[in-house]
């Protein structure tokens, strides 16, 4: 590193202080930093219960020497209740220690999670190279915990314990001055010999604390490999690692409890003893006539009173020292320099034209590796640049550094003639927008997504003002269509459901569902299979055939019809129940032969009329079904048969047939029910007819009143050219558009594929419109014709107006960018027009067409 | 393709929907046309069963795209009725490789492992087709480990059988594109 670097680096650690002292503050910063008031009002607290823990002392002594002994009546009383009303307070006070305790504890942990939390996102990434997820999470969570419930008690323990201390020893003293130093004697004998053993305490702690580090990175390594760990089997491998770990921990652990007991049984012993000199020297002090009975009672249990206080500074001794240990190392491991200072506010955020000029660019790893070594190039405003080599080339290094993630060692990138490590990283987040290879898609909806990179540079989305916010939604959908996701998320819209009572909405669904059988009925007949009221649905469950329209009621939901007696005497009645149960038999036992014995994988039993859990429960009926009737079964397991035929779905649950004639007996069955739902109750169930909208289906569904036959995905496409077109005639299109953009999209964005993956991490890039666009093989997951459009945006819409830099593993798509560079093991080889670099005949021509032979 | 075209009409999906007099459950004519193929001949009945558990029936209108070239189908198509027309782009143009009628077992590579398609798979009638998508079969693979070589077998099998025609039809300057058996 040069020097002008590194006296940067300086003035970054002054001009940020805050971020970096977060690890070097003291365990007890915690527990007073915003909580003085709590601490002092604790204070007062364990004044007054220290008051009310002597008070019953004093009123045992006269109760024993006044009252007893003087046969004093009143004066029993009256001591008794003195001695109830004191225990009855010390009490209560006890339980507001204890709360305000708990809530400085937790105030004080919170405050070090989230301050340690903000200071752990900024640090470098060269850091997260070498920490585990996993040491993060348990470190915040886990070990910060111990930490955070001794700052609870950080001020509260020691000085209640030593006041009650002081105060049962003053009044001991009182008592009896000679008896009392005699049995204080002890505890100075304790004081030297537990630091000792405290001390190895330690050295045992400090070991735990490191292996449990290691252990939880070692999970968190097997964890995220697991996909190599499965595919190579390398189960007892990784075992192996794990276990040999856990045996140390399990031995330190051992030695670190048996030296924490060892305190405690030390401390009791030699607090043990006191009794024992009270008995011999006061048994003797009382023989001689210099002490009294009631004073050696009071004494005794004074003398024990003194015991808990002490056995809990003890204990708290411990405490801190563990505590101050897990925190110390905790922090410790997270001491490190942000590399860039992230809340710096810029005086205006310079405007960026986009024009990029990289001299001598050098990146040297913390370990010495030169990953890159002396790039230059320079790029007008608005010009194009691939990026091809070979992996490991350093395309990516570059793309980071110019995206200001790393700080580059020497040489420099400027954009528009400033330095770039002189900007501020927010001008440079504000002008670059980087979309790596394998984005990161953030748990929650589309839109959050769409709106993550904006809403990081403080512009989030206006709300409240209609009109802004309907600017907004238009800026999202036409992002959405540049990048090739619109129709994604117009059939996550068109595939949710509407909340019951959004009356406008409803209506607008059922004009487009009259709209769609006018203007497609008929083309689109292979492809939906319409309800109608006089037609069995082959695309519909048994039970849907039968109702022909969903229940109003949560009681009477499909899935728990089959408990249902009423419903049950039903089917009786027009006939249904035994044809029904004989179907479920037969569905049992197909699904039984096909399915047992293979991997309970969703791929095998998405289409099994039996769920994967159910197989065995299966199997065990129809083992019984071979020696008893059916009409034998508990009633369970003839509710759980009756479920496997009502949800018999023909064009699904291939491996069997609707019987001949239950079809007829099932029409007739839908024409029976609305009699038989009126007589449960009126309005039970709203029943399918055109002008009434389905709940509990999809928008889908309820514009094309039916259900979807199975088919192809280019089918899919023709039904959603028909349906797009309806929507935009009816002005619905942004509606469902929002609806799909409010769709979740899974965990850390699991329900998206990896095509949608990019094309999201491509629009939220584009939705805060930087200036420079970084691409590291941002369309590797795309198919052809995704790339084609994001190909048709760069050279319409982007030339001129956005630099671009992309990196590129597809050869062919390099022609229609200004400008192509060829990196080489941390060098730039060739740099210049597609056509200049082929006639060269140099690098890009032995890419593109071989090796000359 | 006599006897294909008797079988498959008799279970044509479109009309199966309409007459439930035939009893046969789709699965177990599935598993009936899949028996059939060569490319399975070998293949144990419990996985066949579950192929034939797995495979969808498909309807496409006269036009209607499969895939395009370059796209990764990675699906097996077995011809019930109607016809398809395998496609090769040029500039502007496209020309017709081949036709595949009912009884055609065409994709059996894309199951193996991605690939982008060469070509382009259009339907030139109303078309009805059984497919096998490569995930599937994958899982298939991995269940029976068997089935991996089995698949592997025929696969060759298949490979020399279009060669050795090709080669008996082939002229001399097509000469230089044949060989594609010792790759």
């Amino acid at each position: 590193m040069d020097d002008r670097n590194t006296s940067q680096d300086e003035s970054m650690k002054r001009d940020n202080p805050s971020a970096s002292s977060v690890t070097a503050k003291p365990l007890l910063h915690w527990a007073f930093s915003g909580n003085l008031k709590l601490q002092l009002m604790l204070l007062l607290v364990i004044v007054l219960i220290v008051a009310a823990r002597v008070v019953p002392l004093e009123m045992q002594k006269r109760i024993i020497n006044d009252a007893i002994a003087l046969q004093n009546l009143r004066g029993l009383f009256l001591y008794c209740a003195i001695y109830i009303l004191a225990i009855t307070v010390a009490s209560g006070l006890k339980l507001s220690i204890n709360y305000l305790q708990t809530v400085i504890g937790e105030r004080a942990m919170t405050a070090m999670r989230k301050s340690l939390y903000n200071h752990i996102l900024t640090l470098p990434l060269n850091f997260f190279r070498t920490t585990q997820p996993g040491t993060v999470v348990s470190s915040l969570m886990t070990e910060l915990s111990t930490a955070g419930s001794f700052a609870g008690m950080a001020f509260a323990v020691p000085v209640s314990n030593i006041l009650t201390l002081l105060a049962f020893t003053g009044y001991l003293v009182w008592l009896n001055t000679k008896l009392a130093l005699a049995t204080l004697i002890i505890y100075p004998i304790v004081v030297l010999v537990i630091p000792v053993l405290q001390k190895k305490t330690n050295k045992a702690n400090k070991k735990r604390v490191d292996l449990a580090r290691a252990t939880s990175s070692q999970i968190a390594e097997s964890i995220t490999g697991i996909h190599e760990v499965q595919a190579h089997g390398a189960y007892s491998q990784e075992g192996g690692k794990f276990a040999r770990l856990a045996e140390r921990l399990q031995k330190i652990r051992i030695r670190w409890s048996l030296f924490r007991f060892g305190i405690k049984t030390a401390n009791n012993y030699f607090v043990g003893l006191g009794p024992f000199v009270v008995f011999v020297y006061g048994g003797y002090l009382i023989m001689h006539g210099q002490l009294e009975l009631g004073a050696m009672v009071a004494f005794l249990s004074a003398q024990e009173k003194l015991y808990d206080p002490w056995k809990e500074l003890i204990e708290f001794y411990q405490i801190y020292q563990d505590a101050s240990i897990s925190y110390r190392r905790t922090m410790s491991s997270f001491d490190a320099e942000p590399e860039f200072s992230p809340d710096v506010v810029d005086t205006p955020a310079p405007r960026l034209t986009g024009r990029l000029e990289v001299q001598d660019l050098v990146y040297d790893t913390p370990e010495g590796l030169r990953l890159l070594n002396g790039i230059s190039f320079s790029l007008a405003a608005g010009e194009h640049l691939a990026v091809v080599g070979f992996s490991g080339g350093g395309k990516s290094t570059l793309f980071q550094c110019l995206g200001k993630m790393f700080n580059y060692s020497s040489g420099s990138i400027r954009l528009d003639g400033m330095e770039l490590s002189t900007l501020s990283k927010r001008t440079a987040i504000e002008g670059i927008g980087y979309i790596s290879q394998n984005p990161f898609i953030f748990t929650g909806t589309i839109e959050d997504n769409l709106l993550y990179a904006q809403k990081a540079l403080g512009r989030p989305k206006p709300a409240g003002s209609g009109e802004e916010t309907k600017a907004d939604l238009d800026r999202m959908i036409l992002v959405l269509q540049q990048v090739g996701l619109f129709v994604d998320v117009m059939r996550f819209g068109l595939d949710s459901q509407i909340a019951t009572d959004d009356q406008p909405v409803i209506d607008k669904i059922i004009r487009i569902r009259l709209r769609f059988h006018e203007n497609f009925g008929e083309r689109l007949a292979d492809y939906v299979e319409f309800y109608r009221r006089d037609t069995y649905h082959v695309n519909s469950s048994v039970a849907e055939n039968i109702l022909f329209g969903t229940s109003n009621r949560p009681d009477f939901d499909y899935h728990l019809l089959p408990d249902n007696s009423s419903f049950r005497s039903f089917l009786q009645s027009v006939g249904l129940l035994e044809p029904l149960l004989a179907l479920s038999v037969e569905l049992a036992r197909q699904a039984v032969d096909l399915l047992t014995g293979v991997d309970k994988v969703d791929i095998f039993f998405k289409n099994s009329p039996v769920p994967a859990d159910r197989l065995e429960h299966c199997e065990r009926i129809l083992n019984r079904l071979k020696k008893q009737p059916l009409s034998s079964l508990p009633s369970g397991q003839q509710s759980f048969l009756l479920s496997l035929a009502l949800n018999f779905t023909p064009a699904i649950h291939t491996m069997t047939r609707l019987p001949a004639g239950l079809e007829k007996k099932i029409l007739a069955a839908r024409l029976a029910f609305p009699k038989w739902a009126e007589s449960i109750a009126a309005d039970l169930f709203t029943f399918y007819s055109d002008t009434s909208y389905i709940h509990g289906q999809s928008i889908l569904n309820n514009i094309f009143f039916g259900r979807i036959r199975p088919a192809l995905p280019h089918a899919q496409e023709v039904m959603n050219q028909a349906i797009m077109h309806l929507l935009v005639e009816e002005d619905f299109l942004e509606k469902v558009a929002a609806i799909g953009m409010a769709s979740q999209v899974g965990n850390m964005g699991d329900r998206l594929s990896g095509g949608q993956r990019q094309k999201l991490a491509i629009a939220r890039v584009l939705m805060k419109s930087p200036k420079i666009i970084l691409m590291d093989e941002a369309t590797s997951a795309l198919d052809n014709k995704s790339q084609a459009r994001i190909q048709r945006l760069m050279t319409t819409r982007w030339r001129g107006s956005r630099t671009v830099i992309a990196a590129v593993h597809r050869l062919d798509i390099i022609e229609g960018f200004d400008k192509v560079a060829v990196m080489k093991a941390g060098k730039l080889v060739e740099f210049g027009t597609y056509h200049e670099l082929l006639e060269r005949k140099g690098s890009l021509h032995e890419l593109i067409y071989g090796r000359k032979k | 393709m006599n006897y294909w075209n008797e079988k498959v009409h008799s279970m044509n999906s479109s009309t199966e929907e309409k007459n439930n007099h035939n009893q046969v459950p789709v699965m177990q004519q599935n598993l009936e046309l899949l028996k059939e193929l060569p490319f399975f001949h070998y293949f144990p009945d419990k996985s066949l069963k579950l192929l034939a558990f797995l495979a969808k029936r498909s309807t496409l209108a006269a036009g209607e795209l499969l895939f395009d070239e370059g796209e990764d189908f990675g699906q097996a198509y077995l011809l019930l009725s109607g016809e398809l027309t395998l496609l090769k782009r040029s500039g502007e143009e496209a020309r017709i490789v081949r036709h595949y009628y009912s009884g055609d077992f065409l994709g059996s590579f894309s199951l193996l492992g991605s690939m982008p398609s060469l070509f382009a798979l259009q339907a030139t009638a109303d078309t009805t087709v059984l497919t096998i998508g490569r995930e599937e079969f994958a899982k298939i693979l991995e269940q029976f480990p068997e089935t991996g070589k089995l698949a592997l077998k025929a696969l060759l099998k298949e490979l020399h059988g279009w060669e050795r025609k090709n080669l008996a039809e082939a002229t001399p300057p097509g000469l230089n594109l044949a060989g594609a058996t010792m790759l």
